[in-house]
């Protein structure tokens, strides 16, 4: 086993953490301003106050001394009102870094998506990247030049609206698509605890732990059996949190096909899209069976298409749509760039620069301050082993738990509700559901 | 005797099932053929009550080899799988990439482990075939 380097960007680390800071020092900066010219206003009137002008004809020197003392301390070069002016001007140039700063990120992305939008009308991109495929097919190493190309994906999925004439993004356009066939209705199976892994009757202490169960239930999983779990954590003080560990797509039937399993192509397009799936609402129904409460913490752990369910569930919970207190949302291998992850739910995305499937949303994951993306490096050689649990994201999961950075720390320290320490007292029991999709 | 579900996720549209072969060297009825061939093995070693085996080649799990085993308490887990991983790795599997393996006793407290080998990679490709030989084919 080698460990990947690993690349944190966003979360309480992230750049736009640091703004965050800044955009609070720079209100601070011009709240103290404020503050201080109202006391030099105050005290501005104090020059002409009756008092002070009466006590003038007793004491003129002294009256004198009193007053020029005071305008200088008010009006000197270090006085307050030129303190004041440059405290508050610091926190508008503050602000002003800021906004550019953001505006220049805002005007870079929004440049590279137009770029892409009119290769798309024109065909450019089609052209050419027909012609790099065509030369990589020719010389039979185009999965290789793919996977070491994988920003190829978001060039081209950025093209496609232009492609079809359409100003959409490319959210809406999967939405759009997402409407073509029906979403049917969710039926949830209990079946049983299970108490057939380590991951599943240990209670996990660390992320690694927390991944360990979602690959082995993407392993239980397959075309025909859309398999979950939920690890019910119970601390010692007998509070309850919620571990869901969500496998990826399974079936690859057509999207019109009827598939039974909502694990299908059809899934993928309409969260893609920003929908309440089916599969949503199958886990959401399982959450209820397992005993979780609209109030208890849950943690949504998804691979692949695992993982664009659980931030769209997080999305959903800010609405009402998943009537979960979805807390923390961990991913390998997922899109989860589009979804409308609310403020107050913690993110840790793990993805492979060299798995397509990532690069299916077409941009890159906010860097917001609740959002974590690490990244790393990992060329196994074909689409399908860059994109595995085991071989794709085995070694970076492993590597995550002694990576020393405070993004990083930060989401594992909010996560303690759902992690134990030995001999805490903490147990864990996993009950194991299946999902499938009614007509 | 062993309770044997076959849970093989491998069957092409043949089967009814619409799971995309990916680049296999067999044909996926042939791996669910040997997939539930192996089921049936698994369910007759000595401490397993019951065996399910979930072989599957698609983009999530490319060429995986999952077996999930229900044994009587006490059973050593350490020399059932290497039984249960010798006979995977000399099947006729195709693609094999990924070996998972769980068991447990569902005793009170419960007993389980787990291994994972990746024969897709190189180290664990050597390890597995110094131990048992080579592949077949």
């Amino acid at each position: 086993m080698s460990s990947p380097e690993l690349h944190v960007s966003g979360g309480a680390g992230g750049t736009e953490a640091d703004l965050t800071d800044l955009s609070v020092l720079a209100a601070t900066s011009e709240d103290l301003g404020a503050d201080l010219l109202d006391i030099a206003a105050a005290c501005h009137s104090m020059l002409v106050d009756a008092d002070v002008l009466a006590s003038a004809a007793l004491d003129p020197a002294g009256a004198a001394a009193f007053e020029g003392a005071l305008l200088k301390a008010l009006d000197g070069p270090h006085g307050l009102s030129a303190t004041a002016l440059r405290i508050g001007g610091r926190g508008l140039a503050l602000r002003t870094v800021i906004s550019n700063y953001q505006v220049s990120d805002q005007v870079q992305a929004e440049l590279m998506r137009r770029l892409d939008w009119w290769e798309g009308r024109s065909g450019f991109f089609l052209a050419q990247a027909g012609s790099a495929g065509l030369s990589a097919a020719l010389s039979g190493d185009w999965e290789e030049w793919l996977t070491n190309h994988p920003g190829a994906i978001d060039d081209f999925l950025d093209s496609v609206p232009g492609f079809l004439g359409t100003q959409d993004p490319l959210q809406s356009v999967a939405a759009s698509l997402g409407h073509l066939w029906p979403d049917g209705r969710p039926v949830v199976t209990a079946q049983g605890v299970d108490v057939l892994d380590p991951s599943m009757i240990t209670p996990p202490t660390s992320l690694s732990d927390v991944y360990a169960g979602l690959a082995y239930r993407n392993q239980q999983s397959n075309a025909t059996k859309d398999q979950i779990d939920v690890r019910v954590v119970t601390q010692s003080d007998g509070s309850r949190s919620y571990i869901v560990d969500i496998p990826g797509t399974k079936a690859w039937g057509a999207p019109w096909d009827d598939n039974p399993s909502p694990n299908d192509l059809a899934t993928n397009v309409r969260v893609l899209g920003g929908e309440t799936t089916t599969r949503e609402r199958a886990i959401a129904e399982a959450l209820a069976m397992a005993g979780a409460t609209a109030d208890d913490p849950v943690m949504l752990v998804g691979h692949s298409q695992g993982g664009m369910v659980a931030a769209q569930a997080a999305a959903d919970s800010a609405n009402g749509a998943f009537d979960y207190n979805v807390t923390h949302v961990l991913t390998a291998g997922s899109p989860i760039a589009l979804a409308d992850i609310p403020d107050d739910v913690q993110v840790l995305a793990l993805e492979n620069n060299n798995d397509l499937v990532p690069h299916l949303d077409s941009t890159d994951n906010p860097g917001s301050p609740n959002i974590t993306t690490v990244t790393f490096d990992n060329q196994e050689g074909s689409i399908g082993e860059n994109h595995a649990m085991e071989s794709g994201y085995g070694d970076a999961i492993h590597a995550l738990d002694g990576l020393d950075d405070p993004s990083v720390a930060a989401y594992r320290a909010s996560a303690d509700q759902f992690l134990s320490a030995p001999g805490d007292g903490t147990a864990v029991q996993a009950q194991q559901f299946e999902l499938d999709r009614a007509r | 005797m062993a309770t044997v579900t076959v849970l093989s996720a491998c069957g092409g549209s043949d089967e009814g099932n619409n799971e995309v072969p990916k680049s296999s060297a067999n044909s996926a009825a042939e791996n669910t053929a040997i997939a539930s061939d192996l089921q049936e093995s698994f369910g007759k070693l000595p401490g397993v009550t019951s065996a399910e085996v979930n072989y599957q080649d698609n983009l999530t799990s490319p060429g995986s080899m999952a077996v999930r085993m229900q044994v009587a308490v006490g059973t050593d887990l350490a020399p059932l799988f290497d039984t249960v991983t010798e006979l995977i790795w000399l099947s006729e599997l195709d693609p094999l990439n990924t070996i998972a393996l769980s068991a447990g006793d569902g005793g009170n407290p419960p007993v389980a482990d787990n291994r994972t080998l990746t024969p897709s990679r190189d180290a664990d490709h050597a390890e597995l075939e110094e131990l048992y030989g080579p592949r077949p084919g």
